[in-house]
């Protein structure tokens, strides 16, 4: 690969940032890469594009060992991992499809009953299995403003999209969580009068 | 539960979802920590150092653009540094060591009748001419340089890729090119010699590297030859 640099003075701590997380989680980088991709040289190329758009971002990056970078660093390589796979297959992603119509401009609000639900163990644990169902192209945009707490233009730039489609995409992942969850609820109300 | 207004419900609501995701991404990372763990080619690891690199440049083009007060020192230094180069002996003595530490590199140094300095430095110079779907996307500046990113923002995944345009004050510049797998032609901008290479790996990047108007210029992207000059030839310097 051709490279080049300039001859400038030379500083350490964005490197050294860059270095401890590179031996930190490559490797796990990689697994989150091979999963999306399923194939060794593939998810090389994957984390490698990964950690060029670390560089880009390494000022974000405020504590190595902390849960918020461990899901910006999964994140980060899923989307260069989709990127890669799209070009692959030269084709987008389903999960985009459609991304442009007015159903993300609602925010949808959750029933009494759906929340009642939610703060039970139970209805908690059936939430974090909804958000895997969700698929991962709603979770990370979601994840990236509910727990990094970027702004839409942060997330837009940092994911190559349009900032309407950040919108559309929290927006419409949010709702479809609320719609699982209040027909789960729905259900469960049937079989409890039933039961009766 | 009692009767809660619309946004109250979706305050609770985004509250447990978050902590949700949170818990979702703790789960998932701790599965992917626990797989098997992989050994990276030697291809990987180079290219990784090269990224290390290119981190050292952006980041000292902002502490330097954050030690303005250190300036007016520098520019004294450099004017003390000219001086005595301008005689030939010493700059004889400047340019061996220059050639001794260049090996295995190609340096480029520039010569230029016009003088750019530090007060006259333009950073609005961009190229008139872009490739369809490339927007700015990142612009770093320093009081002699300036680093600017344009990202394909098309739909067609094909064509996502960056467009980087470097420019610096010609006279105090020496631009070195890691040269390995590429190949180097002579292209002419705007009737200037320019140097232009392209890698002969599956990445194919090439790099543009020409002065004019007392700028030394930079172009690095992954497009063909004659965009590089098209875009190189669209930049108004006067």
């Amino acid at each position: 690969m051709l490279c080049f640099y300039l001859s400038m003075i030379e500083t350490q701590e964005d490197t050294d940032k860059f270095t401890e997380i590179y031996n930190k989680y490559k490797n796990m980088m990689h697994n989150v890469a091979f999963k999306v991709l399923n194939n060794t040289q593939d998810a090389e190329d994957a984390v490698h594009e990964a950690f060029l758009k670390l560089a880009r971002n390494i000022p974000k990056v405020e504590s190595i060992s902390c849960k918020k970078t461990e899901t910006f660093l999964v994140i980060l390589c899923r989307s260069a991992s989709i990127d890669i796979y799209r070009k692959n297959k030269k084709e987008r992603n389903k999960a985009d499809i459609g991304e442009d119509n007015d159903m993300g401009s609602i925010k949808a609000a959750p029933a009494l009953d759906t929340l009642g639900e939610l703060i039970s163990t139970e209805g908690y644990n059936r939430l974090i299995e909804l958000i895997y169902e969700l698929g991962d192209t709603y979770r990370d945009t979601i994840a990236l403003r509910f727990i990094l707490e970027w702004s839409n233009n942060e997330i837009a730039d940092f994911l190559g999209i349009n900032k309407n489609t950040v919108e559309v995409r929290i927006n419409r992942g949010r709702a479809k969580l609320i719609e699982m969850l209040g027909k789960e609820e729905e259900y469960a109300s049937i079989q409890r009068k039933r039961s009766k | 539960m009692q009767a809660y207004s619309e946004n109250a419900r979706n305050r609770i609501f985004d509250s447990i979802l978050t902590e949700a995701l949170k818990e979702s991404y703790r789960r998932e990372v701790a599965l992917y920590k626990d797989s098997d763990e992989h050994t990276f080619s030697e291809e990987f690891e180079k290219n990784i150092r090269s990224i290390s690199k290119q981190i050292r440049l952006k980041q000292n083009i902002e502490k330097f653009k954050k030690s303005t007060p250190k300036i007016a020192t520098t520019a004294a230094a450099l004017i003390i540094i000219f001086t005595l180069a301008a005689n030939p002996v010493v700059h004889a003595f400047f340019k061996n060591i220059i050639v001794r530490l260049s090996d295995g590199f190609n340096r480029h140094e520039f010569i230029d009748d016009i003088i750019i300095t530090i007060e006259n430095f333009n950073q609005e110079l961009r190229p008139a001419y872009l490739p369809e779907g490339y927007q700015i996307s990142l612009a770093l500046y320093s009081p002699t340089s300036m680093i600017i990113d344009y990202i394909n923002q098309r739909e067609n995944i094909e064509d996502d890729t960056t467009i980087t345009l470097e420019y610096r004050i010609a006279d105090a510049s020496v631009i070195s090119t890691e040269i390995e797998n590429s190949e180097k032609y002579h292209v002419f901008i705007n009737g200037r010699d320019a140097v232009f290479y392209e890698s002969t790996t599956e990445d194919r990047t090439g790099y543009l590297i020409w002065n004019s108007g007392g700028y030394a210029f930079v172009l690095i992207a992954q497009i063909e030859m004659r965009e590089f000059v098209k875009i190189a030839e669209s930049i108004n310097i006067s």
